[in-house]
């Protein structure tokens, strides 16, 4: 798996890495239960500081495509796959799209919750 | 992983082959000249250096030493015939071919010759010729060195990643050994089935020495079996999974090219951590690889997933560095 951060970019640098991890998980060159470099490496090899690497980690967790175990390291989630990815990213669509209608997270919950009940 | 000299070779492949037809001949030679002088048993074991507690009929002496030296004068030169055989396997049949054709004529020397010479079996103190036995298995490296030797020229590596000035790369992947991963937990059997019997009776000291070889064996095999192959500013190294113990390093200044190829473990020397004149190898089976030559002339290889991307960062990573960062204002963005 190639990592690369650019410091001149508009994209913080936790997003590169994460958008990375994604592209990789979709183009199948992470598999699920590949085991991602640890943190701390990752960093000292990006010239990064480890928390940035860290950050985007939890954000990839959040999203349920890798998995941490306290002291094991990060894997790719097993159940993560371009499904799952395309998902993450119409959740992300339909929060934006809600957002600029002024509604809040939990108007999206009740409204996702009666289209499954119709 | 492509071989060029092989039209040209042709004759050392052959010469390899008639070599070992050496020791058959010496051993056929000697048999014409001392048979009506041996006598009817020859000296064949010896438990000192002193006198012989071993006999064997000169017949059952010379058939041994016959077909030891025959055989595998015949299997080396089927091989050398067979043009389709890569140089490194040819290396190694004729060159273990020869060591036990080596070995065949050497023991059947020491029994006829010294017999002959101290008159009677009984007589035929062994001495000094017992490093001669010894080392006539040396004879291997006869044919070996007259067979071609393998050439591992292939197309160098020439794609670059493109990094922008303010960009770093790093590549990570881990490589595994199932045979490697499940042999820690084999040799741990064959360990206790070994030495605990020793604990339990009390010898404390064959128990600890024993053990602690097998255990320290199994402790190496466990620590390459699950490796991590790494490419970044620090150059390629690969660290063990298990403690995270870095078992190679080779610096972006000391990389001379990289190939991309498919290795073969004859080609290596075998699985697991090999080293060799001038070159060494991780090699977790057959597959994707990368070959590094070093500024130093050696060639490192390592079985890899993905090889071309790490190639091409390596690349793109040393001329970063050869350049002392100056490249850095010209380079593209590509991101």
């Amino acid at each position: 798996m190639l990592f690369r951060v650019d410091a001149a970019s508009t994209v913080s640098l936790a997003d590169q890495i994460a958008v990375q991890v994604r592209a990789g998980v979709v183009d199948g060159s992470l598999v699920p239960g590949e085991r991602l470099p640890p943190a701390r490496d990752l960093a000292t090899a990006l010239h990064i500081n480890m928390h940035t690497v860290l950050r985007s980690y939890k954000q990839l967790r959040d999203e349920g495509i890798i998995e941490m175990r306290q002291g094991r390291g990060a894997f790719v989630s097993l159940d993560a796959g371009p499904g799952l990815l395309r998902l993450t990213e119409m959740a992300q669509q339909l929060l934006a799209e809600a957002r600029k209608l002024g509604m809040t997270q939990q108007d999206l919950v009740r409204i996702i919750g009666g289209v499954a009940k119709a | 992983m492509t071989e060029v000299q092989q039209r040209t070779s042709v004759t050392r492949r052959i010469a390899a082959g008639m070599a070992g037809l050496l020791p058959l001949g010496v051993v056929a030679a000697t048999w014409l000249t001392w048979h009506d002088r041996l006598p009817a048993e020859l000296a064949s074991h010896w438990s000192g250096t002193g006198e012989p507690d071993g006999f064997t009929s000169t017949g059952a002496a010379l058939t041994l030493g016959l077909l030891l030296t025959g055989i595998p004068a015949v299997i080396g030169i089927i091989a050398a015939f067979i043009p389709s055989l890569r140089p490194a396997l040819l290396r190694g049949i004729v060159g273990f071919a020869g060591m036990v054709s080596g070995m065949g004529a050497g023991t059947w020397l020491i029994s006829a010759g010294l017999t002959l010479q101290a008159g009677s079996a009984e007589q035929a103190v062994l001495g000094w010729w017992l490093a001669a036995l010894m080392a006539s298995f040396l004879f291997g490296a006869l044919p070996y060195f007259i067979a071609p030797k393998p050439k591992f020229t292939t197309t160098m590596h020439q794609t670059r990643i493109q990094l922008g000035a303010n960009e770093s790369g790093a590549w990570s992947k881990t490589i595994t050994s199932k045979v490697l991963l499940c042999l820690p937990v084999v040799l741990l059997a064959v360990t206790a089935i070994m030495f605990i019997p020793a604990f339990t009776d009390g010898e404390l000291s064959t128990f600890w020495m024993g053990g602690g070889t097998m255990l320290l064996s199994t402790v190496i095999v466990a620590l390459i079996a699950h490796m991590q192959v790494t490419v970044d500013w620090r150059g390629l190294r690969i660290v063990s999974t298990l403690g995270r113990i870095p078992l190679k390093r080779i610096r972006l200044e000391d990389i001379a090219a990289v190939e991309v190829t498919e290795l073969r473990p004859s080609e290596w020397g075998g699985w697991g951590y090999r080293v060799m004149p001038g070159r060494s190898a991780l090699i977790m089976g057959a597959g994707p690889g990368l070959i590094v030559t070093t500024t130093g002339q050696k060639q490192f290889a390592v079985t890899v997933a993905d090889p071309e991307t790490a190639a091409s960062l390596l690349l793109a990573l040393r001329d970063r560095t050869d350049d002392g960062g100056t490249r850095h204002a010209g380079s593209a963005q590509t991101v």
